[in-house]
């Protein structure tokens, strides 16, 4: 428990913050401005917004995002705390599920803001029913919370293994762009395995902009959280295996 | 008396320093990794059987669709990440090295140092536009497209595309210098990447607000108005680019002056 506060204290003063402020309020700018120029041709409806809110926040900005953070949070032990974490009392598989629990609280702040920042730009900037935000649409950003852990479980360990901040950013970068072909060319294989593909698969559940994106129910979900939830188990062990047999310093 | 010279190390010598650098760093092959992606992306439209077996019809337009839809919008993604991590990564060997005092001692000021920085990137940039703008024409004729390559289009804006790189890594090469989390320079490039991306759907005067937004600015073609073709040629937009440079130009070497001023 004492580490789960260590990391809280942390993230109280964390700029990772700003990230996540910036990339939902963009994606929410972004995405309400071709809305809106695009009024003609989209139908206008809370599930149009957000479907063009989130295509490319789910399929590409959100696992960098998630990069990025996971770079901030173990940042902080490279630069010089390495030995007193492992001189303490905490063991491996605390201090990474608390790293892990800590990146899943700022993608789920993350999440929360961008539902947020849909209902305030559809009630303030279009002519969409404030009261008619349906359901769905919170049901979807937890959907993709879920798909996103195991892409946090991932960039944790490459972010603890690696001192470089870049580097397990750019290795994202190729997960995504990997995600993405095996999204788009339904390689059944990929796309249960590779976590940016999970996410994005978990992002465009139940979007009117993406065809054949599947349904936002249990058959539309569950192919998308089980893989999710088992890859990040494999990386939590790993992280842990890997803290307690190498000096990561 | 020794008749040795005593004279300053010159760009030349900076700039292989820093080719010694890079080759530490990797960077060859963090811009392999990108040219990859960019190509996979820039040519999915290939995969496609349908848009294959229509690739020298008239109305599909392969080689104006191919730069507008394929390697614009992957460039306006993927060069704003590459250029914060290409600075980012060229830059904090220096914080961490306390490489700015030591280079300072022989006369090379931060400022200096990083324009031999960018000169240093600067044959990097132009060979990954090169070869990547040949790889999309390669891959194209062998999907069987046999129309002729409009050529003055593609030159513009491949050069369109180096400019635009060089111009956002100078401004990263700045930020990192004078920022040394590297927090910042990744979130300013994903900030690049969403407005890059999106000045591609905005109306003509959103592109000219933003660094980024100059590859959709220096694009060689629209949407059709009236509906006769998909796309149209438009004359070279000369001036947006022309306004690029000049103002580019003018905030680099005002970075310059500043960073040679401040203590890093």
């Amino acid at each position: 428990m004492n580490v789960w506060k260590a990391e809280l204290i942390k993230l109280r003063r964390a700029s990772a913050w700003v990230v996540v402020l910036v990339v939902p309020v963009l994606a929410v700018v972004m995405g309400t401005a071709n809305f809106i120029l695009n009024a003609g041709v989209l139908t206008q409806s809370w599930a149009s917004l957000w479907g063009q809110i989130t295509l490319f926040y789910g399929l590409f900005f959100l696992s960098l995002g998630v990069a990025t953070l996971c770079s901030a949070l173990w940042r902080v032990e490279h630069r010089g705390v390495w030995p007193r974490l492992m001189a303490g009392p905490a063991r491996a598989s605390s201090i990474v599920t608390a790293k892990l629990g800590a990146g899943f609280l700022l993608v789920a702040a993350m999440q929360v803001l961008l539902v947020l920042g849909t209902w305030l730009a559809g009630s303030l900037a279009t002519d969409l029913d404030p009261w008619a935000l349906p359901w769905s649409i919170w049901g979807s950003a937890v959907v993709t919370l879920m798909a996103a852990t195991a892409v946090v479980a991932l960039q944790s360990l490459l972010s603890m293994v690696w001192k470089s901040f870049t580097a397990p950013v750019a290795v994202c970068f190729l997960g995504v762009v990997a995600g993405i072909g095996a999204f788009y060319g339904d390689i059944a294989g990929l796309k249960t395995v590779i976590p940016q593909a999970l996410l994005a698969r978990a992002a465009t559940l139940g979007s009117v902009t993406v065809g054949d994106s599947g349904a936002l129910n249990l058959s539309g979900t569950l192919p998308i959280i089980l893989p999710s939830l088992v890859l990040t188990g494999l990386c939590i062990a790993l992280s842990t295996a890997v803290l307690q047999r190498r000096d990561v310093a | 008396m020794s008749g040795r010279s005593t004279s300053l190390p010159g760009f030349g010598k900076a700039v292989r320093l820093e080719y010694a650098k890079m080759r530490r760093l990797r960077t060859s092959l963090v811009l392999g990794a990108v040219l990859l992606a960019t190509i996979l992306f820039g040519t999915m439209q290939l995969f496609d059987a349908d848009h294959r077996a229509r690739i020298n019809e008239p109305n599909t337009m392969h080689w104006e669709f191919l730069l507008l839809t394929g390697y614009s919008s992957t460039k306006a993604l993927f060069m704003p990440l590459l250029a914060a991590v290409l600075a980012s990564r060229q830059v904090d060997i220096e914080h961490h090295g306390n490489g700015w005092l030591r280079t300072s001692m022989f006369g090379v000021t931060p400022g200096r140092l990083c324009t031999v920085k960018l000169l240093a990137l600067m044959p990097l940039v132009v060979l990954s536009t090169v070869v990547e703008m040949s790889v999309l024409v390669l891959a194209s004729r062998a999907a069987g497209a046999t129309t002729p390559l409009p050529w003055v289009q593609w030159l513009w804006y491949g050069a369109v595309v180096v400019i635009v790189t060089l111009g956002v890594v100078g401004l990263h090469l700045w930020l990192a210098a004078r920022v040394e989390s590297q927090l910042v320079g990744l979130g300013v490039g994903v900030l690049g990447g969403f407005l890059g991306f999106f000045s591609m759907l905005m109306p003509p005067w959103f592109a000219h607000l933003t660094p980024w937004g100059y590859l959709a600015a220096g694009l060689p073609y629209q949407l059709s108005p009236t509906g006769d073709a998909p796309l149209i040629a438009i004359p070279l937009p000369w001036g947006s680019m022309a306004l690029f440079c000049c103002v580019m130009l003018g905030v680099l070497a005002l970075a310059r002056v500043r960073l040679d001023r401040v203590e890093i």
